[in-house]
């Protein structure tokens, strides 16, 4: 039996998430996003050209299209603004993603409660070797991890520390990769 | 014939049959879902007797008869169910020429039920449903088991390690099933019972009659087509009545109805209701005419709220709702177990067998004065501009000036007591969380059952330090927000802490 100890344990004392030192998602991820933003915008500017032909529409069709143009391209300052916030962190124990412009979202998942850990690559991020890392969760949709513009390399390599780490409960876990 | 077999002896990796009296209960099930079509039929026959006369019905029904009970017992030895030892799975197979197979993994099923309608508790037989968490679409019932299946079934298939309940029967240094009946059974009296039935669900009682009489109505009509000159004299009756008196009559009419059905309804459906604590499992047993058994398992419990009103805390009495393990817990409602109301002493020992302990509140984290804040913007100033803008161009102001004062007054007392009633409490072995306006809900759980945290804070907070944070369990989302961000980070890695170094399981 090992000893028993009972120290209190100081709040204040422990690790601290906040004070994580993170590492920025990859520079080209931008690259991914600009290419699925133009695809969205030529999609949508090709229906909001079409409407603009409507008759009813046409004295009012450059105010539509310069709307259009304004709006999406205030939806593209933001989402550059944004792309700069998303930064993650492996501790000893846990993962922690941060993300946000308006506020500042930061997810905390402890290695021991990750259900299953998967890798996506996209048609786009393929091109540039990169990858998504996604984490499940038993929380539901809303506390799973997708963490994108990872090199293919390093989100490897995130997956396989993860599962170390699952691997070293898995061992009593009917449901485990390895023995199938 | 074979004895009738023990619960050592039941070996349910061959397929079986439902008991012999199935045949019974399949007969009359399919005779109850043959009526609902032609229940209409049966009557147009009887109500023209002279018409077809009485020997050609006669044969009529006795050949619906026939042809029900020879479907009913073709359901029956088509019913096969079985447990695949290897895959952990439990394996149903049904339908007479529609084959359907079932198959059903042990660690998704959540909770085994062992009900008995009238019609099976009259031959002795018993019901076992099987819940499953994710898509409950398949409703998975045996009609007909002998008790002695059902509970083995409900053993076996909630506790999901192979053989344990054999072993069990003959480890004698493990606490066996059959003896770990250690708490006294906890029962709700009936002045619970006949409270909550005063104070809550009038809306489904409600819609229970109407739908009731609508069902009736349409039916009747359908047949009786010719008889609208019935209709028009209770119209015409009605109708002589001044508007006020009709109005007053209907009305008394209803709430006397739904008060009465719903007083009924409560006592029925929750008689005797019970609770026991039996292992790692806790098992809910009520039910006067029907008696319903359902059993869950306690390391599957994630989440415990209790909900009262002003009304129901001035009479003591707490609803309680146990969130269980789900894989998509915002559309399962079946991972919610919603028990009827009880007396804060009851809910006290109902709490105690759940958490083992009473919680206790630790130290309370309020929300900074941004909540009422942030209320305001939403609930007083936003609207009230749009109200002006709106007033403004209709030219009218008398209604704005009416209206505002009893708008802020409402309002303001609703933001007031939600910021009141919204606390947090953090102690090391639970957090609690308290919040709403009319319904005041206590959430609980056990810190080392957090899956993961997420914290947010909006750029405008982040110089009055006021952040936001949803710890996410298996059994739904607990948000606290407006709270001190330095607090909120601290007890994040607090919590952090505790569920990286705890040894328990979550489940």
């Amino acid at each position: 039996m090992t000893p028993f100890t009972n120290e209190v344990i100081p709040i204040e004392n422990l690790p601290k998430y906040e004070e994580a030192e993170t590492t920025p998602i990859q520079k080209k991820y931008w690259n991914v996003m600009l290419l699925k933003f133009l695809i969205r915008f030529l999609f949508l500017g090709a229906v909001v050209t079409g409407f603009s032909f409507m008759p009813e529409i046409i004295p009012y069709r450059w105010f539509l299209i310069g709307g259009f143009i304004i709006v999406m391209t205030a939806h593209l300052m933001l989402k550059k603004m944004a792309f700069h916030k998303r930064c993650y962190a492996l501790r000893e124990m846990d993962i922690i993603y941060r993300r946000g412009l308006l506020s500042t979202i930061t997810t905390l998942i402890p290695f021991t409660r990750i259900q299953h850990v998967a890798l996506n690559e996209g048609f786009i991020e393929r091109y540039y070797g990169l990858a998504q890392l996604q984490i499940y969760t038993a929380g539901g949709s809303s506390s799973d991890l997708k963490i994108s513009g990872l090199l293919k390399a390093d989100a490897g390599k995130l997956k396989a520390a993860i599962m170390l780490h699952i691997g070293k409960r898995g061992e009593d876990n009917p449901i485990n990769e390895a023995a199938e | 014939m074979k004895s009738p077999p023990k619960i050592s002896s039941i070996d349910l990796s061959i397929p079986q049959r439902q008991a012999p009296m199935g045949i019974i209960v399949e007969i009359i099930f399919a005779l109850r879902n043959s009526m609902k079509a032609l229940w209409a039929l049966v009557i147009y026959w009887i109500v023209n007797i002279k018409k077809f006369g009485l020997l050609n019905i006669s044969l009529g029904l006795l050949a619906l008869l026939v042809v029900i009970s020879i479907v009913g017992y073709l359901m029956y030895r088509h019913f096969l169910f079985y447990i695949d030892e290897e895959h952990e799975e439990f394996i149903l197979e049904k339908g007479i020429f529609n084959k359907e197979k079932i198959l059903l993994q042990f660690s998704k099923i959540q909770q085994v039920n062992i009900n008995q309608s009238f019609i099976q508790r009259f031959i002795n037989v018993y019901e076992v449903e099987i819940e499953t968490a994710g898509s409950a679409k398949n409703e998975v019932k045996i009609k007909a088991v002998t008790k002695q299946t059902a509970e083995y079934l409900q053993k076996r298939l909630l506790e999901a390690k192979p053989n344990q309940v054999v072993l069990n029967s003959e480890d004698s240094t493990e606490p066996s099933l059959h003896e770990t009946v250690l708490e006294a059974p906890i029962k709700i009296s009936i002045l619970s019972l006949i409270k909550i039935a005063l104070t809550s669900d009038y809306i489904k009682s409600l819609l229970l009659i109407l739908a009731f009489f609508a069902t009736i109505y349409n039916n009747l009509k359908d047949i009786f087509y010719k008889e609208t000159e019935m209709e028009n004299e209770f119209v015409e009756y009605v109708s002589s009545l001044s508007g006020s008196q009709y109005l007053i009559l209907i009305m008394a009419t209803i709430i006397l109805l739904v008060v009465l059905f719903n007083l009924l309804r409560f006592l029925i459906v929750y008689f005797d209701f019970t609770i026991r604590k039996k292992g790692q499992s806790m098992q809910f047993s009520y039910g006067l005419l029907n008696t319903k058994n359902t059993t869950i398992q306690l390391s599957k419990v994630q989440v415990v709220k209790l909900v009262t009103n002003f009304f129901q805390r001035k009479l003591n009495l707490t609803r309680m709702f146990i969130s269980q393990t789900s894989s998509n817990i915002h559309s399962d409602k079946k991972a919610t177990l919603q028990l009827p109301g009880f007396s804060k002493e009851e809910a006290e020992k109902i709490i105690q067998l759940l958490f083992g302990a009473q919680p206790i509140k630790g130290i309370v984290v309020k929300p900074t004065i941004r909540k009422v804040f942030a209320s305001v913007n939403k609930f007083i100033l936003v609207p009230v501009v749009i109200a002006f803008v709106f007033f403004w161009i209709e030219g009218s102001w008398l209604p704005f000036i009416i209206g505002l004062p009893i708008y802020l007054v409402i309002v303001s007392v609703l933001i007031y007591f939600s910021y009141l009633n919204n606390r947090l409490y953090v102690h090391e072995k639970f957090i609690i969380l308290k919040s709403g306006i009319w319904d005041i809900q206590t959430e609980i759980i056990e810190p080392y059952k957090i899956q993961a945290i997420t914290t947010r804070q909006f750029y405008w907070h982040e110089k009055s330090n006021v952040g936001h944070v949803t710890l996410h369990t298996a059994g739904g989302d607990l948000k606290f927000k407006f709270g001190d961000f330095a607090t909120i980070k601290k007890y994040t890695n607090y919590w952090l802490y505790q569920v990286e170094t705890s040894e328990k399981e979550w489940m």
